[in-house]
């Protein structure tokens, strides 16, 4: 089975990990049932064992086990599909079984060369036996990272990215709860194969029919997440990936022509998209579906004084998404620094118009208006400036400058007469 | 009177090895600033910011133009990841 996927060049290497796992939280109640489930992602401490090769790796002694703890000692890992890398763990039991091993969101293995990987979440697996040989779905952290070799020793730790854990948790929660409420839609066609079969079109439907189904030993309905899906929504969280990365690792891993890994690129974004706003992010940065898409590009564009390139980006963002007062913002500064000053005082007039402009729109106009020469309309924006913030030194310095002699001071309101009283109170 | 001057012979053996004690400490550390030294930290390469700014800005004589508006986050700063599921029943038929 090895050297079948050695001749299909695909990646393996040989990675022995010892990790420690507590067995039960210090609050379970003995013998209730969460006693008899270990998490994997907090109970991880992390001593290594180093084996050269997998016979070498089952004849390793385990670690005694530690009072309550349970031992893992590792794992070989390889890449059996271009999906998913594989972890597997050797786990010791500390004391009688049979025991539920839940792998959730945070379990991570580190490479010396920087390669990172996590445990696909909600996998589950039954420890009967004082030893067992489990294999576990991984999904790489960092994309441009080499696989590591073989024999290369990983370091077992669990991750506090925010951005990560809540990816992972959502995975869960998605399979574990909704799952449930979406097999009502799920056929088994022939023994096996599983359809969505309804003319419903929703978003409920559209993840049903994303997920891989299958039936578990009890004859009961699973799903999982796509795997691409998660993956590439990993890489937005850690490596920041929008679409055009995953279309051109499409290219590079699955040697995938450019029109066909865009069309592939397109479908993920979509199962990636769903993951990132499940699980809270700003997914609108991910596709160019999104204005965020473009406001990003535009930042990148201006930052590699690509000015062109940023107005166009910027433009397109506020196309989509015609509120966006920053884009609008942006919008000016490119022009000014293109040099087109009035296009740039037309361009944060428009911003300023706009529901949350900040005091920085109004700052900006004052300034091209005072290199424009049109000194006391640049006084009138400071003083914007300053009713929004009234701490801000440079607009109190540059107002004046613009009006030393206090033109543009609103004047006081009128005084309102006082009305007789109505009633005469004399008698 | 026999016994007081034999304690403060005791006593002065003790202040001086004390002081050597000290001493030696002294001397040993003597290597311990090269372990404290600080070094300068090393800083990365300035990225590409976009434009300069005009010589007018730098000069004081026009307003300097407030910057750009940076990119959106993936991940908010105030970021409480959600609850892990509840734990699944075990069933071990």
């Amino acid at each position: 089975m090895r050297k079948a996927w050695l001749r299909a060049g695909r990646r393996w290497a040989l990675v022995p990990v010892a990790l420690l796992l507590l067995a039960a939280p210090a609050a379970a109640q003995p013998g209730g049932p969460s006693d008899l489930v270990d998490r994997l992602s907090t109970r991880i401490g992390g001593a290594l064992a180093v084996a050269p090769d997998d016979d070498t790796l089952r004849t390793l002694d385990a670690a005694q086990p530690e009072g309550e703890r349970a031992t893992v000692t590792a794992a070989v890992m390889g890449a059996p599909t271009d999906a998913t890398d594989l972890i597997a763990l050797t786990v010791e039991m500390p004391g009688p079984g049979p025991r539920l091993l839940l792998v959730d969101a945070g379990a991570v293995f580190l490479a010396p060369n920087g390669a990172a990987y996590v445990l696909v979440p909600n996998q589950q697996a039954i420890l009967e036996q004082p030893t067992s040989t489990l294999t576990f779905q991984a999904l790489p952290l960092n994309p441009d990272a080499e696989a590591p070799p073989l024999g290369t020793p990983l370091t077992a730790a669990w991750s506090n990215d925010p951005g990560l854990i809540a990816v992972l948790r959502i995975v869960q929660h998605i399979e574990a709860e909704d799952s449930k409420r979406l097999s009502r839609y799920v056929r088994e066609k022939t023994p096996g194969t599983f359809e969505v079969d309804t003319f419903l079109d929703n978003r409920d439907v559209k993840l049903a029919r994303w997920m891989a189904w299958s039936k578990n030993p009890f004859g009961r309905l699973e799903a999982r997440v796509p795997r691409d899906g998660l993956r590439f929504a990993i890489y937005a969280v850690t490596a920041g990936y929008t679409i055009q990365e995953t279309a051109d690792w499409l290219r590079l891993h699955r040697a995938m022509d450019m029109q066909p890994a865009i069309d592939r690129a397109w479908v993920i974004a979509k199962q990636t998209e769903y993951l990132l706003e499940r699980a809270g992010l700003n997914f609108g940065v991910f596709s160019p579906a999104h204005a965020p898409f473009h406001f990003n590009q535009g930042v990148a564009a201006y930052q590699r004084n690509d000015l062109e390139a940023a107005a166009k980006s910027f433009q397109e963002a506020k196309r989509l998404s015609p509120r966006l007062a920053d884009a609008q913002y942006n919008l000016g500064v490119i022009r000014y620094r293109q040099g087109d000053y009035a296009g740039a005082n037309e361009e944060f007039k428009v911003a300023g118009g706009m529901d949350g402009a900040g005091p920085d729109v109004f700052f900006n106009r004052g300034a091209v208006l005072y290199r424009l020469g049109d000194l006391l309309n640049a006084a009138r924006q400071f003083r914007t400036v300053l009713e929004k913030n009234p701490k801000d030194p440079d607009a109190a310095q540059w107002l004046e400058r613009a009006d030393p002699e206090g033109k543009t001071k609103p004047k006081p309101p009128p005084k309102r007469k006082r009305k007789g009283r109505r009633g005469k109170r004399r008698r | 009177m026999h016994g007081v001057h034999e304690r403060r012979e005791t006593m002065s053996t003790t202040i001086r090895a004390v002081a050597l004690l000290l001493a030696l400490g002294g001397l040993a550390g003597c290597g311990g600033p090269k372990m404290l030294e600080l070094k300068p930290v090393e800083k990365p390469k300035p990225v590409l910011t976009g434009p300069k700014a005009t010589p007018e800005e730098v000069s004081g004589e026009v307003p300097a133009l407030r910057p750009l508006i940076g990119a959106r986050a993936l991940v908010p700063e105030e970021m409480v990841p959600p609850e892990p599921p509840p734990d699944p029943q075990p069933v071990f038929d």
